[in-house]
């Protein structure tokens, strides 16, 4: 309507003028049309009865993963210790002594993810070389990126 | 989700690894390197900001201004975000022994206590801006809103495919043979969350 | 599960929509494209985008060079010349020598490793219309006028920024208008692209290998596709985060890189370079690839020490990690972190030169058939030789002091990005050309086409090193007489309007050949490699059965046995193209054609243009429009069946 009201006030040369609405307006079309196409298969689809499973509940989880009371225990074991850093926190510790042992504990509660719940424990090495790649390559790019504009990590 | 989007399903990949896994595991190397750049330049600018105000308790042109970062809430949203993981790895644990049952109620906690690390991130974001801080106040602003920003941002996609699993998985018949459906959610949700572990170490506790 | 049951009623609109869209899911004439997740087929349509675009660019260095012909020129005003450099080198980096390097891998990879697709075809045309919507985006910059901000007002409104964007020469202070944001969004879409092609190639060189292709039985050039896509999903990230940084600070005033709120932007560039020098090696990685199939072949040897090519190119890739700084000598990082990324840099010449021997030792003694693919593959060894060369004078830092911002790092980079990469990329079109169309290019044309080339590019660019070390600045729109800059800079546009002859000579050549009649077989150049062993081009399947590798160079073991003078001789019995059958074909399951990876790839450039007009109550809709049609497209995609 503000389209209607700009064209009927100044004309359609200001329409062409304006490069948002030159590139913008048709854009609007397009993807007005490519949202109905892009819709239409969901009407196939998404209504399917619910159907409850005939297959019975196993008792042990597939090899190579650990059994469901091992994830709790690894997660009473990450609020313990996030608890911890927030007492640490409240403590007055020697600075030096509280950044080490946050920076610790930290890593600590990241090991712990990343190697029960992401299972890098149990599964193909190739996943921890690439995951572990990554986090080398940030940690040295940027420790020398902030050394070399005067500043460091931690 | 219900259908892998690889070739020939029967063919044996030449390192046994299912393609899509091998995919989400490239992404999240990739996505090291994207938090990387963000957590980097927050540490960067690390009180470098010419103006209040400040994480912590600050002094400018002899006036004190008090620090915005409230420990107790924030820690209490990083529990909130820590525990989803362990409910998101016993959605998985309840898919791989068949129990759809159960992999609908920890697929809808874990969705839950996402969308409460949410709203807890909403209601601390209006309380800085309240106290002044905006994204283009100082520098602490503009990196701590762009950084925890983008995290929340993918907090949210989570959640979005969290909700989209549960009902997918529940209007359908999923059984074990779906779990990688859920495992490879979950390595994107546990990455979510190990990302707040060390944002919540590097910028909320440490303060040098 | 079909909606079958729709009852006699007149369809709903959904209901006809679904018809239509059925009806193309038959997918005939320009939808088999459209909707197409064939590798092949997303190669040849990157490939003539990547030309279009190599046209584009061409136009554009073909205008700064008629500017720079003479002294005191005014083809072009200064903000206009800023403009052009800009896009010319933003354009032939992301939109022509990285797409026709996704146009080989595409097109190759499957072939060469013996699988019948990529790992995952439908991102596959998601990175492809990516591709297309992100560099028609970028290039619609030019057309948005600046400052004032109408529709094309006689003058350009592409990014002035130049081609890395320095701040704070992008900042809203100094670059008006919208070229930036253009800019910078445009990036942000390509780096989706090359993203989701990077995993695809990982994944697929990973783990979509024939029956005893190892790793090390694997050509150089899938090699070097592994790891380029290993240096895109790495790198691209960082520049990522620098371009939301920058669009965090024009758009929303954030403070990034303000001096003023104690910002610093050195940030800026090195976020850029560290993305930045990875992205050189992105470009020269897959020539260096294509170089390495194409000189064993016309030499009829195997490539010489080819466990060397292979460790000297990932030990590139791995060290053009610690090599970004070489770009920021003259902004005092120190001494010490100077003389550190200098070493770092003269050391990366070591496995560039082992790459260098081990191509004349390929050569050396083979029985060599000069053709055009082998021209410009030598072509590309001597021009890359003294590219490096002139690389190794930079890393020097005092010597570098002297030369930073001239026209010899102009002419260093040239010599490697024209007379390395696309002279590799321009062999390789002329090698697997008739794999592809079943028909050779011509070689009369073709080697028009080098001569005129390689003559030109050396007229163009040698020129800029005598300028460079004259002392002509770069990115300069005109200088006074008297400078004694004239007689070269005359020379340069004289050998640029050669470079853009030679383009036409290779124009006509693909029509000519095109509208030949003569057809080749399956293996024209008797070559080594997987791809060969199939007819051209080849069927959508590629292989009838998939074959099963025994050893390095596959194809040429099958065909040759070396006598006890260690001389190939042909097998008897050729049973090179014999694996065609009747019913090949059937029982191949492949992927079905999907318009969704397409609908998926519109949404970004929706997103983009609503936040850069986000002040525009009637655009802004735009971004939510473009994040549901994203979604819409991935989960329709994720939820459509593969074959149906």
């Amino acid at each position: 309507m503000e389209l209607a009201a700009l064209v009927l006030a100044t004309g359609v040369k200001a329409f062409f003028q304006s490069p948002a609405y030159v590139i913008g307006v048709p854009l609007v079309a397009v993807g007005g049309l490519a949202l109905m196409l892009a819709l239409t298969p969901f009407e196939l689809r998404w209504p399917a009865p619910i159907r409850e499973s005939d297959l019975p509940v196993l008792d042990d989880p597939p090899e190579g993963h650990p059994d469901a009371s091992e994830y709790v225990k690894v997660g009473v074991f990450l609020a313990v210790v996030t608890a911890v850093e927030v007492a640490l926190y409240y403590l007055d510790l020697a600075e030096g002594a509280l950044l080490g042992l946050l920076l610790a504990l930290s890593a600590l509660k990241f090991i712990l993810v990343v190697m029960w719940f992401m299972h890098l424990k149990f599964d193909n090495r190739l996943f921890s070389t690439m995951f572990t790649g990554g986090m080398i390559l940030v940690l040295a790019l940027f420790t020398i990126v902030l050394a070399t504009l005067g500043s460091s990590l931690v | 989700m219900q259908h892998a989007p690889t070739i020939d399903p029967g063919h044996e990949t030449s390192t046994g690894i299912d393609n899509r896994k091998l995919l989400m595991w490239l992404f999240l190397a990739s996505e090291v390197l994207f938090f990387g750049g963000l957590i980097g330049t927050y540490l960067l600018y690390r009180n470098s900001s010419v103006a209040p105000p400040c994480p912590t308790d600050c002094v400018f042109d002899g006036v004190t201004y008090q620090g915005l970062f409230d420990i107790p809430f924030t820690s209490i949203s990083a529990f909130v975000l820590l525990m989803s993981s362990v409910t998101m790895v016993l959605a998985l644990a309840a898919i791989q022994r068949n129990n759809k049952r159960g992999l609908g109620i920890w697929l809808l906690a874990t969705a839950l206590l996402g969308m409460t690390f949410l709203a807890g991130q909403a209601f601390e974001f209006t309380e800085f801006y309240h106290e002044g801080l905006t994204l283009n106040t100082n520098l602490f602003g503009t990196t701590f809103f762009v950084l925890t920003g983008f995290h929340g941002a993918h907090v949210s996609v989570g959640v979005l495919l969290l909700v989209s699993m549960f009902i997918v998985s529940q209007r359908n018949d999923w059984t074990k043979e779906h779990s990688l459906n859920v495992e490879l959610l979950g390595l994107y949700w546990h990455f979510v969350d190990i990302v707040w572990i060390v944002i919540f170490t590097l910028v909320y506790l440490i303060q040098t | 599960m079909s909606g079958a049951v729709i009852g006699q009623q007149r369809p709903t609109i959904g209901e006809a929509l679904r018809r239509i869209r059925l009806e193309a899911a038959t997918y005939h004439g320009v939808w088999s494209w459209i909707a197409t997740v064939d590798h092949k087929r997303i190669g040849l349509m990157y490939g003539a985008t990547a030309f279009v675009f190599f046209l584009v660019g061409g136009v554009e260095a073909l205008i700064i060079r008629l500017q720079l012909a003479r002294p005191d020129a005014s083809l072009v005003d200064p903000d206009q010349f800023n403009r052009l450099f800009t896009m010319h080198g933003t354009t032939m980096v992301f939109l022509v020598v990285m797409p026709l390097s996704a146009a080989f891998f595409n097109l190759l990879v499957p072939l060469m490793i013996g699988a019948r697709d990529v790992a995952f075809p439908r991102l596959n045309a998601f990175s492809y219309w990516v591709f297309l919507t992100g560099g028609l985006f970028m290039t619609a910059s030019f057309f948005t006028g600046n400052p004032a901000g109408a529709f094309f007002e006689g003058h350009l409104g592409a990014p002035d920024g130049g081609w890395f964007g320095y701040a704070p020469l992008t900042s809203t202070q100094f670059s008006q208008g919208t070229g930036i944001d253009f800019w910078a969004f445009g990036l942000l879409i390509l780096g989706v692209s090359s993203m989701a092609g990077g995993f695809n190639f990982i994944v697929t060189i990973i783990n979509m290998r024939a029956p005893g292709m190892t790793l090390f039985r694997m050509p150089v050039f899938v090699w070097m596709t592994l790891a380029t896509s290993f240096l895109i999903i790495f790198a691209m990230p960082i520049i990522t985060v620098a371009l939301f940084q920058l669009l965090f600070d024009r758009l929303f005033g954030g403070v990034f890189f303000s001096v003023a709120d104690g910002g610093t932007p050195l940030l800026w560039q090195h976020m850029f370079w560290l993305f930045g020098h990875p992205e050189v090696y992105i470009l020269i990685l897959p020539a260096m690839g294509i170089v390495s199939e194409i000189l064993p072949t016309f030499s009829r040897k195997p490539l010489f020490g080819y466990p060397f090519v292979v460790f000297s190119g990932l030990a590139i890739a791995f060290m053009s990690w610690g090599v970004w700084a070489h770009h920021m000598y003259t902004t005092g990082l120190g001494t010490t972190a100077n003389a550190a990324f200098g070493v770092a840099t003269i050391l990366i010449s070591v496995p560039t030169g082992i790459k260098i021997f081990n191509w004349l030792g390929t050569m050396w003694g083979g029985s060599i058939k000069i053709n055009t693919p082998l021209l410009f593959s030598v072509g590309f060894i001597a021009m890359f030789t003294i590219g490096g060369l002139t690389g190794v004078m930079h890393s020097m830092v005092p010597s570098d002091y002297q030369q930073q911002d001239t026209y010899f790092v102009v002419a260093h980079f040239h010599q490697v990005l024209v007379g390395g990469a696309l002279f590799g990329l321009f062999g390789g079109i002329y090698y697997w050309f008739p794999k592809f169309s079943g028909r050779l290019l011509n070689e009369k044309w073709g080697q028009l086409h080098f001569w005129t080339m390689f003559v030109g590019f050396n007229l163009t660019f040698q020129p800029m090193m005598i300028l460079g070390l004259l002392g002509m600045p770069r990115r300069i729109s005109s200088y006074s007489d008297g400078l004694g800059w004239g007689f070269w800079n005359m020379m340069a546009t004289a050998g640029a309007f050669l470079i853009a002859f030679s383009v036409v000579a290779f124009i006509v050549n693909v029509v000519v050949s095109m509208r030949s009649r003569e057809r080749v077989g399956g293996d024209p150049w008797d070559g080594r490699t997987l791809e060969w062993a199939i007819p051209s081009p080849p069927p959508a399947y590629n292989f009838a059965t998939i074959p099963t590798v025994k050893a390095l160079d596959d194809f040429w073991n099958t065909k040759y046995v070396e006598n006890e003078a260690g001389i190939p001789v042909p097998v008897v019995a050729d049973g090179a193209n014999g694996d065609d059958e009747e019913d090949a074909g059937h029982g191949i399951h492949l992927p079905s054609p999907s318009v969704l990876p397409l609908i998926a790839a519109l949404g970004p450039v929706f997103i983009a243009t609503g936040f850069i007009y986000h002040g525009n109550p009637w655009l802004l809709p735009l971004i939510p429009v473009g994040a549901v049609t994203t979604l819409v497209g991935l989960y329709g995609w994720a939820l459509e069946p593969v074959t149906e």
